[in-house]
């Protein structure tokens, strides 16, 4: 309990993390700002012509979609061209939707958190090990899996209670800038959840994040050394070995999607991620990663990245 | 005293209790390095303990390796009276610091002390108490990366005294100290220990330890080679060298080789050696006719002492490499060490 306690504190008394938190908030200041500078309250003449427009591409889009249903024979295909999902208030120019801009506005907080997540767990363990103050934590308190359980513990405690009340903030000040300079309207209770189920997807991400930097930041003993892997694996992961493999596949159409980490974040983030392997005959090729894959791949991970940073730190020698 | 049961009683009062330590560390870019080899060690409850060596020869990793910082790779070591894996359970006992430890620079040496003192479960008056005990009152409040490293070292002996240990282990303590530093740690040192807490000092400023401890062990290459309490550590290494003062040294020097003795000249005294008794020269001389003006034992100090047992003893004006003193041979197997107790 003490343990915890002096965690927390340290968690807080810490610069690195302050301007972390300062730096999100930048970020999120900037979002709001580019939000506010492009948006203004519908007046009723912009009504008119939105109204006006949606009924023309309405009336459009009739024949279109009626000629797609005729033609194909997998009428999926001709969602686009429904003419019931037309929506007046998609011809509003200029004015902040919430219920239509919030969901990328979420996005875009998991992807912040999540990088902040990263970077603040990397730099809680990392700078700890690599100044000695761990060191002289474990002359006081010896077991060595207590001090980074606690220590683990506090810093996902932590980033949650930062993610939420960031997320809660960031939400709601969107919703204010709906109501007072843009439209606010449309939002159902399944479009609250769907926002709700994003926002708790985003935080879960930063989890995520904030545990495997952590793992890579012990067993590196350095915040740099989570930096460095980060890189490193978008560079040579995501970036090279994607590009080796396309030269060097044999199946012409095969897809090497399944193998990198941003396929199950992006289908973690919108629920579903559809990849094309022409090799498969099945749906025409459509594959489909579910979100609840993304969770087994980031639990294995997460899971594998625990376990390897605490036998590691258990053993090891501290200078 | 009887060997036997002198080593029981040690076995009894000992607070740390260390035998037959080894220590490598591998290094994928080095190769492996022996940082002990088999190394004893025994301090009893209530000294203060000196543990000399040259660099490199093995006390911090010893240290390291009693607070459970290092693994051993074998040897047994007892601290308190528990063994070092439940360690964990006298913890809270032991109050040290490990080669001068870094400190997070952008928190307050008070701070630094206050999360300290959270996660030991020390109340935080004592964090205000150490601060003025290691002279620190007035800066507790700064960054600690503004300290000086003579600050540093305050802090971090701070550090060691928070829980009010039975026992302290100071690596190097001094490090950086300024001479009233020094001075105010070796009251420190005398006062804990007269409140009965047991100190392990190890250090290279031998007038310290000649000057706080009570007995000491030196070691050289990660094997003990000296220990003992001492007074009789230096009484051992005594040659039995008198330094004599007489008009006509020359003349001196050939009337106690003549009476068997063996001497030299040194910067214009004569230095008698292998005597037991003082007055074996006085007689011999003043039965020559000559005339002793002074009469002084060369003691050894603990200098020369280290010097020679850890073969360190500087020659051609180089700096003698590291790693290049004495290694005493492996002890053959724990009958010896009864032998070394009773030495
Ligand atoms: N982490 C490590 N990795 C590899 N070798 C090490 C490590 N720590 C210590 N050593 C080696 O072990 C030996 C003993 O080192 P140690 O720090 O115990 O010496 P010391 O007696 O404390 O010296 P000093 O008087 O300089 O403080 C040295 O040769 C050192 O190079
Ligand atoms: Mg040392």
């Amino acid at each position: 309990m003490n343990l915890i306690k002096a965690e927390i504190l340290r968690f807080s008394s810490r610069r690195f993390i302050q301007i972390m938190v300062v730096m999100l908030l930048v970020a999120f200041g900037l979002t709001i700002f580019t939000v506010m500078a492009s948006t203004e309250q519908p007046t009723t003449e912009m009504w008119a012509n939105a109204r006006m427009q949606a009924a023309e591409t309405r009336h459009y889009l009739e024949n279109e979609y009626a000629n797609c249903v005729a033609n194909l024979t997998d009428t999926r295909r001709c969602a686009d061209l429904d003419p019931s999902k037309v929506v007046v208030e998609d011809y509003l120019y200029g004015v902040f939707h919430f219920a239509r801009q919030i969901e990328a506005l979420v996005f875009f907080l998991g992807a912040f958190l999540s990088l902040f997540g990263y970077l603040v767990m990397a730099s809680f363990i990392g700078s700890e090990l690599h100044s000695g103050g761990m060191t002289n934590l474990l002359l006081w308190r010896p077991n060595r899996t207590q001090v980074l359980g606690s220590k683990l513990g506090v810093g996902l405690g932590m980033l949650t209670a930062i993610s939420v009340v960031f997320s809660l903030i960031y939400i709601g000040t969107f919703y204010g800038i709906a109501e007072t300079m843009g439209y606010a309207g449309g939002m159902t209770a399944s479009g609250w959840s769907h926002v709700a189920l994003i926002t708790v997807r985003g935080i879960g991400m930063a989890l995520v994040a904030g545990l495997v930097s952590f793992a890579v930041a012990t067993v590196g003993r350095h915040t740099a050394a989570a930096l460095g892997a980060l890189l490193g694996y978008v560079i040579v992961w995501e970036g090279g070995a994607r590009l080796i493999m396309e030269i060097a596949s044999r199946n012409v159409g095969a897809s090497n999607d399944p193998y990198f980490l941003s396929t199950y974040i992006a289908a973690w983030f919108a629920g579903e991620y559809t990849y094309y392997d022409y090799t498969s005959h099945l749906d025409n090729g459509a594959m489909i990663v579910y979100w609840w894959q993304a969770a087994v791949v980031f639990g294995a991970l997460t899971a594998a990245a625990a376990a390897v940073a605490f036998t590691g730190f258990r053993r090891r020698d501290l200078a | 005293m009887d060997s036997a049961l002198r080593h029981k009683v040690t076995a009894m009062t000992a607070v740390i209790e260390i035998s037959g330590l080894h220590k490598t560390f591998r290094g994928w870019r080095r190769g492996p390095k022996v940082a002990l080899d088999g190394f004893d060690m025994v301090v009893e409850a209530g000294q203060v303990h000196g543990f000399l060596g040259p660099n490199g020869s093995g006390k911090t990793t010893t240290l390291r390796a009693l607070l459970g910082l290092v693994h051993a790779d074998s040897g047994d070591m007892r601290i308190l009276g528990t063994t070092s894996a439940d360690y964990i359970h006298v913890a809270h006992r032991v109050g040290a610091i490990v080669e001068s430890p870094a400190f997070f620079g952008n928190l307050s040496g008070q701070r630094t002390l206050e999360l300290l003192a959270m996660a030991g479960g020390v109340p935080r008056k004592r964090v205000e108490e150490t601060l003025v005990a290691v002279g620190l009152r007035d800066r507790g409040e700064d960054l600690v990366k503004s300290y000086s490293l003579g600050m540093k070292q305050r802090l971090a002996v701070a550090s060691a005294l928070l829980k009010q240990p039975e026992l302290l282990i100071l690596d190097e303590p001094a490090n950086g100290l300024d001479p009233a530093g020094i001075h105010e740690m070796r009251s420190l040192v005398r006062e804990l220990a007269s409140r009965g807490v047991t100190i392990l000092i190890s250090s290279h400023l031998l007038d310290e330890i000649e000057q706080v401890c009570d007995s000491m062990t030196i070691i050289s290459r990660g094997r003990r080679v000296t220990h003992g309490p001492v007074a009789q550590v230096l009484a051992q290494h005594d040659k039995g060298e008198y330094s004599v003062r007489v008009a006509d040294p020359a003349g001196a020097l050939e009337a106690i080789a003549a009476a068997g003795g063996s001497a030299r000249l040194n910067e214009g005294k004569l230095v008698v050696s292998g005597v037991t008794d003082a007055s074996w020269i006085t007689q011999t001389l003043g039965t020559a006719g000559h005339w002793l003006t002074e009469l002084t034992a060369l003691t050894p100090d603990l200098e020369s002492v280290f010097l020679d047992v850890t073969g360190t003893r500087p020659g051609n004006g180089l700096m003698s490499d590291v790693d290049d003193g004495w290694q005493p041979p492996a002890p053959a197997g724990r009958a010896e060490i009864e032998i070394e107790v009773t030495r």
